[in-house]
């Protein structure tokens, strides 16, 4: 190790003791305190520096001078979304200062909503991000002290900033996930691979099928583009021969935000990620923690207030969406009350703790007091008469409910209704027919987690009509 | 006070009419609102299986990795020429369908350390009617840690039960078996195999099971070549399945392990039942 290099590891992990001290020290409220003090700053920030953002305010008659309070907030200021933020405006007056200058990099999202929103990070940004990935990387994998290749499997050229361990950027090529592993598996302690959920399936799949000893490797991964079923999990865990209550011999752990303008905002950790394991195969904590009724559970994680403000507000569909207020000060872009069409539900850490209590399940409380967050993505459902629904997130789980199931199939599949009755449509992977009873067995496994009654068909590789072109490029639309 | 059976479908109503009176409506709301793993879908828990169904049990994992073949005919609820070849799963959550168009059956080909908790996820109770050792031992281990009720029977020597809890001593302390302790992985089909024909074998110190077994079956046992007869099979279902009904509705007096509760059909009789 250069001399250089040790001392910038030095100096990060300096940041991240007091980062660690701090989370531990400081009591729920103050956290929560801090994040509203930084909302009001960010928000004053915002409505002088982004020339779009003060536009906006103008238009809609909103004094920035009489926000003063959190009350004030969120009684006047309003909700922004990608459809009125990023087709009207030039990028250059969505950031702070009215330019491009010091921009490092622009980010970009697949635009399978049918509208592309964008991200733009500066130097001083980036270092940030950085920050807040090692530390996230240190806490769960300990990359200090294991020999670290990060694999960053990422669509679309997204990069992984860290200053301290080597990324492989091997974009949606399995081939060459797989060779860089076995041409580096004895020269690294650990793999950590970053991607969406559909291609990482694919590439632990064939990397079994191609001999990579997934199980004599420490492999961790993290994903994040998309809701994952606790059964998808199970599923990867089981091709990787990870143990779920040992987490120093690997973890699959979800960070969720909006990747494309480069925010990370949910966490996992082992403790949610147990949490989550057991609400999954215990109906009264599942039931308490997300609401009776309840069959499929939504990501648990945690959040940092003093970092992203959240709100919740009725969605489309009556269900709770998520809502974002940016609070970094180095933010190229900073984004307040951005709607995310994500359905979410936030928790404080106390009633997250009297809850566990109740249940006598404290040891699933995690260590840091941050608030939780619910996180059901976006809600991608078909509705029939009466009420009742299948969601995107229901095929999910029932998916890989089964492993027998799960290894047969792409994840890909889709959801319509025609007369009256729901539709369901299921890739199988290349090269894979149909086993006998494929369709009773994944109809018995919706029936687990859907009151609807679903037509099942199961189509192979190239006969299923939807999104093969976009070759994991563009996320799945499951309707 | 709770109207119950305004949540129920016309065809729910129908199935568990005859149910009310012997069960409150509250407690025919608690068997639909449940959920009973069965492990295996052969002569002991198809049958238990399918009395549960009819009890309006709403929600079922089964598992079973076999395919109906002719030799099950003589003692198996669901083998008739036409279902000969078929998974056994897929035709015991068919049938069941057709007795309750409401009910929820997950289906499962196998049963392994991995896939256990998946099986028994929000189970209330769990039916072993495997008479295989491995299964049977990740199954009960599972159950443990969960803290879901095991409801336990065989096919021999005659019907018998016992559930096994949190309070009572494991299916492994019960049999005494030298895999307590072990890690299923470290254990080979051999020495389950071997373990399995021995555990058979124990229950013959069962108090007038000689009687019954001559020596020819217990010859047969030994060899690996069960022996079953739909009398005896069918009695030890139907009494799991009650025995599930009891612990699903804190009902009654419990059979808790390690003594089996036993009945002798051969000769009117209530054996003691330690094996």
């Amino acid at each position: 190790m250069g001399l250089l290099t040790g001392i910038t590891n030095w100096f990060v992990q300096w940041q991240y003791t007091r980062l660690v001290h701090a989370l531990s020290a400081q009591e729920p409220e103050e956290i929560i305190a801090t994040g509203e003090r930084n909302l009001l700053k960010a928000f004053r920030s915002a409505a002088e520096k982004v020339p779009a953002y003060r536009r906006l305010l103008s238009e809609k008659g909103v004094n920035p001078g009489a926000i003063s309070t959190i009350a004030a907030f969120k009684e006047k200021v309003p909700f922004l979304d990608k459809e009125s933020v990023f087709p009207r405006n030039a990028l250059r007056d969505l950031c702070v200062g009215g330019h491009l200058d010091d921009i490092c990099s622009f980010y970009s999202s697949s635009g399978s909503s049918g509208v592309f929103s964008f991200g733009a990070e500066t130097w001083q940004s980036a270092s940030h991000a950085a920050l807040g990935l090692e530390f996230l990387l240190d806490q769960h994998f300990q990359i200090f002290r294991r020999k670290t290749l990060l694999i960053n499997c990422l669509p679309m050229g997204v990069k992984i900033a860290t200053r301290t361990i080597p990324v492989a950027d091997t974009s949606v090529r399995a081939d060459v996930i797989h060779a860089l592993i076995k041409k580096l598996a004895d020269d690294f302690d650990q793999f950590i691979l970053v991607g969406e959920s559909p291609f990482l399936k694919k590439v632990i799949e064939e990397g079994s099928e191609n001999g990579i000893p997934w199980h004599n490797l420490l492999v961790n991964v993290i994903t994040g583009g998309e809701f994952i079923a606790e059964n998808f999990r199970s599923y990867l865990g089981h091709l990787l021969g990870i143990d779920f209550d040992s987490p120093e011999r690997g973890m699959i752990l979800v960070n969720m935000g909006l990747s494309e303008l480069g925010l990370s905002i949910f966490r996992e950790e082992h403790r949610t990620i147990q949490l989550r394991r057991q609400a999954h195969l215990n109906r009264d904590l599942r039931y308490a923690l997300f609401g009776t009724g309840t069959e499929v559970c939504p990501l648990v994680m945690q959040y940092f207030p003093q970092q992203t403000f959240l709100e919740t507000v009725p969605g489309k569909d009556g269900r709770p969406e998520l809502v974002v207020s940016t609070l970094g000060k180095n933010l190229k872009i900073p984004l307040i009350r951005y709607r995310t069409g994500d359905t979410a539900r936030t928790m404080t850490y106390p009633e997250m703790a009297l809850v566990l209590k109740e249940l006598g399940r404290e040891n699933l409380l995690p260590e840091f007091r941050l608030p939780f967050g619910m996180v059901g993505g976006k809600s991608v459902e078909v509705e029939l008469a009466h009420g009742e629904s299948v969601s995107a997130n229901e095929v999910k789980e029932a998916l890989y409910h089964d492993f027998g199931v799960a290894s047969q199939v792409t994840g890909n599949f889709r959801l319509s209704r025609e007369n009256g009755e729901v539709t369901l449509l299921v890739q199988l992977r290349d090269g894979f027919a149909a086993t006998p009873g494929l369709v009773g067995k994944l109809s018995a496994a919706l029936a687990t987690y859907a009151r609807v009654k679903v037509t099942i068909a199961i189509l192979p590789y190239r006969q299923f009509p939807f999104g093969i072109e976009h070759n994991y490029e563009r996320k799945n639309q499951y309707i | 006070m709770t109207n119950f059976t305004q949540q129920w479908s016309q065809n729910y109503g129908n199935l568990v009419d005859r149910n009310i009176g012997l069960l409150t409506e509250e407690q025919q709301e608690r068997l639909r609102t449940s959920k009973v793993a069965v492990f295996g879908m052969g002569g002991i828990g198809g049958t238990a299986f399918e009395v549960l169904v009819r009890c309006g049990i709403g929600t079922f994992s089964i598992v079973d990795k076999d395919t109906f073949e002719p030799t099950n005919m003589n003692r198996q609820i669901f083998a008739y020429p036409h279902t000969m070849g078929r998974m056994k799963i897929d035709v015991a959550a068919e049938w069941a369908k057709q007795i309750n168009p409401d009910i929820r059956v997950g289906t499962f080909e196998r049963v392994g350390e991995d896939n256990i908790a998946e099986i028994i996820r929000d189970a209330d109770v769990i039916v072993q009617g495997i008479d295989q050792l491995k299964p049977c031992i990740i199954a009960s281990r599972k159950a443990r840690e969960m803290g879901i009720p095991l409801v336990e029977g065989w096919a021999i020597p005659y019907g018998n039960v016992r559930t096994f809890t949190a309070q009572t001593p494991t299916l492994e302390e019960a049999y005494g078996l030298p895999t307590i302790g072990r890690d299923v992985s470290a254990i080979t089909d051999e020495e389950f195999t071997k373990l399995g024909i021995e555990l058979l074998l124990g229950l013959g110190k069962i108090e007038g099971v000689a009687d019954f077994y001559n020596e020819g079956a217990r010859k047969r046992i030994a060899a690996g070549r069960l022996t079953s007869f739909a009398p005896m099979v069918w009695l030890t279902s139907v009494l799991m399945a009650m025995e599930t009904v009891k612990v699903l509705l804190n009902w009654g007096e419990i059979a808790f392990g390690p003594n089996f509760t036993l009945y002798d059909p051969f000769k009117h009789r209530i054996p003691r039942g330690t094996p």
